[in-house]
């Protein structure tokens, strides 16, 4: 009964059926390839020279640094414009970080003690303060997400780097050799599905650092690119205590975030943070 | 089927194609020449993308913040709707504490200043007396 049902239907298989059919197997074949065609294929040596300043980086229990930022605008005209910023950033692992930055639009700093995050304005004497206990890494993820605060240079505070950079790179070369602020690089390039990044790590003598990181937005009309160029690290010792601890100025006005306030949720803790966290 | 067929195409096409987020998107008028950007000082805001800060995707947004921004700030201060947002006061407003929280008065409108992402917003908020 069944049988000779299934063979009505396999009877029934007019054309339009078998173009159907056709085209299912053309979309698993293609979805097949498509995934072969999405295996990494980056050169050993650009993943060796990643994976050791990585391991560098994770080594450190703390460390200080002084760069130069560029970010492109892309105006509605199409017009590219290009903003730089100083910024000097102080990690103390597991769970302190500052960041000062100074531009034209932004002159901030930001605090984290390992229980609260506060953010500066200077030029406006303002900050707002969350409690947030956790990493540097938990309480990024979390600005990010609720805060929509997304930190510079952020990519080469985690405590694995490696991971975090290449968790969706498609390809990756090893450019050459070259000079980035006096200092003697390997210059590698990556790809992903969104953006192109490129580094530059200290080589020969030089520890494994990152002296220069580019992000180019490779789909967005212009192709606008971030940039961190460090002139400065300190790696011989840990920052002390009180450069990641917030007081406020006298005079200064707290205010509160807006993402906060949308969320209808007036304080802080992060649990939902924790749940989300990778 | 032939319909059925059709939507798996678009799908399975549509997910191949990677479709550029920009992080942050303003919503300026177009036209403006860069001495009026500077002018305004709000270069930023009047782009329509930037460059991506991370190679990572690191922000997964739930709510993404991103209220009706009004440009002009003292020329537009007359008549806001409660919930917009100015990106600079307009002259002649006096600093208020109302229950611990901070606020401009700006003729018969108050403004409260909030973090809106890294960049300090003023929000138009009902008489908080």
């Amino acid at each position: 009964m069944h049988r000779k049902s299934k063979t009505a239907v396999m009877m029934k298989m007019t054309g339009k059926w078998k173009t159907a059919a056709m085209i299912m197997t053309w979309l698993i074949i293609m979805a097949l390839g498509a995934q072969a065609e999405q295996r990494p294929a980056v050169d050993p040596e650009a993943d060796r020279i990643l994976r050791a300043m990585s391991d560098y980086l994770a080594s450190l229990p703390g460390f200080h640094l002084e760069a130069q930022t560029s970010y492109d605008s892309v105006l509605d005209s199409g017009q590219v414009l290009t903003y730089f910023n100083r910024i000097a950033i102080d990690l103390k692992r597991p769970d302190r970080l500052h960041i000062d930055r100074k531009g034209m639009i932004r002159d901030q700093e930001y605090f984290f003690d390992g229980r609260r995050l506060s953010v500066f304005s200077r030029r406006r004497n303002m900050y707002a303060t969350v409690d947030h206990p956790g990493s540097v890494q938990e309480m990024l993820q979390d600005a990010a997400d609720r805060l929509n605060l997304v930190a510079p240079g952020i990519d080469l505070l985690s405590p694995d780097v490696y991971h975090d950079l290449t968790a969706e790179v498609s390809q990756g070369v090893y450019v050459g050799r070259n000079t980035v602020n006096g200092v003697d690089c390997h210059h590698l390039a990556f790809r992903t599905g969104e953006v192109d990044w490129q580094i530059w790590i200290g080589a020969g003598e030089q520890p494994p650092l990152p002296h220069r990181f580019s992000i180019t937005s490779k789909w967005t009309t212009g192709a606008p690119r971030y940039v961190i160029s460090i002139t400065r690290w300190v790696t011989d010792s840990v920052p002390a205590d009180d450069v990641f601890r917030f007081t406020p100025p006298e005079k200064s006005l707290r205010i509160g975030f807006l993402g906060l306030e949308m969320e209808g949720e007036r304080t802080t803790g992060n649990s939902r943070g924790k749940e989300e966290r990778q | 089927m032939k319909h059925l067929s059709l939507i798996l195409t678009t799908l399975f096409l549509a997910s191949l194609v990677s479709v550029p987020v920009p992080s942050w998107k303003g919503n300026g008028a177009a036209g403006f020449t860069v001495a009026q950007v500077h002018a305004r000082g709000h270069g930023r805001r009047v782009a329509r993308r930037t460059a991506r800060r991370t190679a990572r995707r690191t922000v997964r947004r739930r709510h993404v913040v991103r209220p009706g921004v009004v440009y002009g700030g003292a020329a537009v201060a007359t008549g806001l709707a409660i919930g917009a947002t100015v990106l600079s006061l307009p002259g002649g407003c006096a600093q208020v504490m109302v229950n611990n929280i901070a606020y401009f008065k700006c003729g018969s409108t108050f403004y409260r200043p909030m973090y809106n992402g890294p960049d300090v917003v003023y929000v138009v908020v009902s008489n908080p007396y």
